[in-house]
């Protein structure tokens, strides 16, 4: 028999828990946008990779914990507004001349509106859009994440940039 | 709006060209600005050190659950082996023993008991070997006679009735509409649904109009026992001298060349059918007078 290494091994566990912990906690805040409770689906999740160890393989480890952290999702987790913060530091624009407190107020409102637009997409759309583009994960890792194939993983990420436009510009 | 591009855009793997072509998309301004400004959205803090801490100290209290694959023992693997060849065996065994004859043929079949069955043509018998020393039973459909051994009762069951006997030799037919029990030695037992009779030696059972009816049997041997005589080649005195017996006839020949040789069979069962299956072959013709006086002559002298 092969003895690889396992996930049985602490020294193997942290890593994978160092590679995917934060991913994962980010991936149930996208759907429900309740921080703590991210984080204990989160680590659940990683208690039942724990208890489970001799049964996945290092290599199936991710795909089995963001199903794990899916599934206790559905069971527990009430849904609330996803509102994601802005980092505070950054503009969109950094040229100096168009810091007006004309421009800034604008940029404040669009900012808020977006939000809101965010928040209000359906979870299965906001979930993808925000791996995407707050993650930066390319359409193979979404579909793979999400179990469904990378033209539905495309078409919900259009859906939801269609859905951003046409309400930002609406208001 | 190209969705392909878009997907490119997403994916961050457009060319400069194809972002220009994207760019003259009304709706693209939109979305580059959702872009930006979604980008600048920050996750809540994740304090990963923090995190695995905070699981380290959970992990010794919970047990990892074991995969129950376990390689059975090779006696195990041995005995399991053992038990399905043993199950199968005693499955084909328990099977009844079935004979079939079709159109035409007869079979001779000996139980278990030694007790002999004779199967007519177009006719299923079927008993259980493995049960046999408890109840001696055989199914029929069709015809057959049959010489029991002597023992325990031994049944005969067909669809409209059944026999029961002790030692004895008798003849039971179910085929068509006709149900009938000849018995030729010993006593039998016929019983067709309330109705039983007893017959003793040269007595028949036959069904008739759902009623069991005692008949006399003159014979002691059923009648399509063997009721055929066949021969191959054989000088023609030999041949009649064989009919003369069966049929129990005066035979009268005249002016017939005794050299003459048969090859076929006569039915015993049916005078004129038999001397037409010997005369014409051979160019001869016949003529029976008072029913038991036979004269053969050649074709050609009663013209």
């Amino acid at each position: 028999m092969n003895k690889k290494s396992n996930v049985c091994e602490e020294r193997t566990y942290e890593s994978v828990y160092n590679a995917y912990a934060e991913a994962i906690r980010n991936f149930i805040y996208f759907k429900c946008g309740d921080k703590a409770k991210a984080f204990d689906v989160t680590q659940e999740a990683f208690i039942k990779l724990w208890e489970n160890c001799k049964k996945v393989a290092p290599d199936k480890a991710k795909s089995y914990l963001y199903t794990v952290a899916n599934n206790t999702f559905l069971n527990t987790v009430a849904h609330k507004k996803v509102i994601l913060k802005y980092a505070e530091a950054q503009t969109v624009s950094s040229r100096v001349e168009k810091h007006t407190p004309q421009f800034l107020l604008e940029e404040k409102e669009y900012s808020e509106k977006l939000q809101n637009a965010i928040a209000n997409l359906t979870e299965i759309q906001r979930t993808a859009f925000l791996l995407s583009r707050v993650e930066g994960k390319k359409y193979r890792e979404i579909a793979e994440i999400l179990n469904i194939s990378e033209k539905a993983t495309s078409k919900r990420i259009h859906d939801a940039l269609e859905a951003l436009r046409k309400t930002v510009e609406k208001i | 709006m190209d969705t392909k591009l878009l997907d490119k855009w997403l994916n961050g793997t457009i060319s400069a060209n194809e972002l220009k072509q994207l760019e003259t998309y009304p709706a693209f301004g939109a979305y580059r600005k959702i872009d930006a400004y979604t980008k600048r959205l920050e996750t809540p803090d994740f304090d990963t050190a923090a995190g695995y801490q905070a699981i380290k100290s959970r992990l010794k209290t919970v047990p990892h659950t074991e995969t129950k694959v376990r390689a059975l023992p090779v006696l195990l693997k041995i005995a399991a082996v053992l038990i399905v060849l043993l199950a199968s065996y005693v499955y084909i065994n328990s099977l009844p023993t079935h004979i079939e004859t079709s159109i035409a043929e007869s079979k001779t079949v000996v139980l278990p008991d030694t007790s002999e069955v004779i199967v007519n043509e177009n006719s299923t018998v079927s008993y259980n070997e493995n049960k046999w020393e408890d109840e001696r039973v055989v199914n029929l459909q069709g015809e057959a006679y049959f010489k029991v051994a002597k023992g325990e009762t031994f049944t005969v069951a067909t669809t409209r009735g059944t026999v029961q006997v002790l030692g004895t030799q008798f003849n039971v037919s179910d085929t068509g509409a006709t149900f009938m029990v000849e018995c030729y030695e010993g006593k039998v037992s016929v019983t067709h649904q309330a109705t039983q009779l007893q017959l003793s030696q040269g007595q028949a059972a036959v069904l008739q109009d759902n009623l069991l009816v005692r008949k006399d049997v003159y014979v002691n041997k059923p009648v399509w026992f063997g009721k055929e005589s066949s021969f191959d080649n054989v000088p023609i005195a030999q041949v009649l001298d064989d009919l003369k017996d069966r049929y129990e006839i005066v035979l009268n020949t005249q002016n017939i060349d005794v050299t003459l040789r048969f090859t076929g069979s006569f039915t015993h069962t049916d005078l004129d059918a038999a001397l037409q299956t010997i005369t014409i072959p051979l160019g001869l013709t016949y003529t029976i007078e008072n029913n038991n006086t036979v004269t053969i002559v050649p074709a050609t002298e009663l013209d």
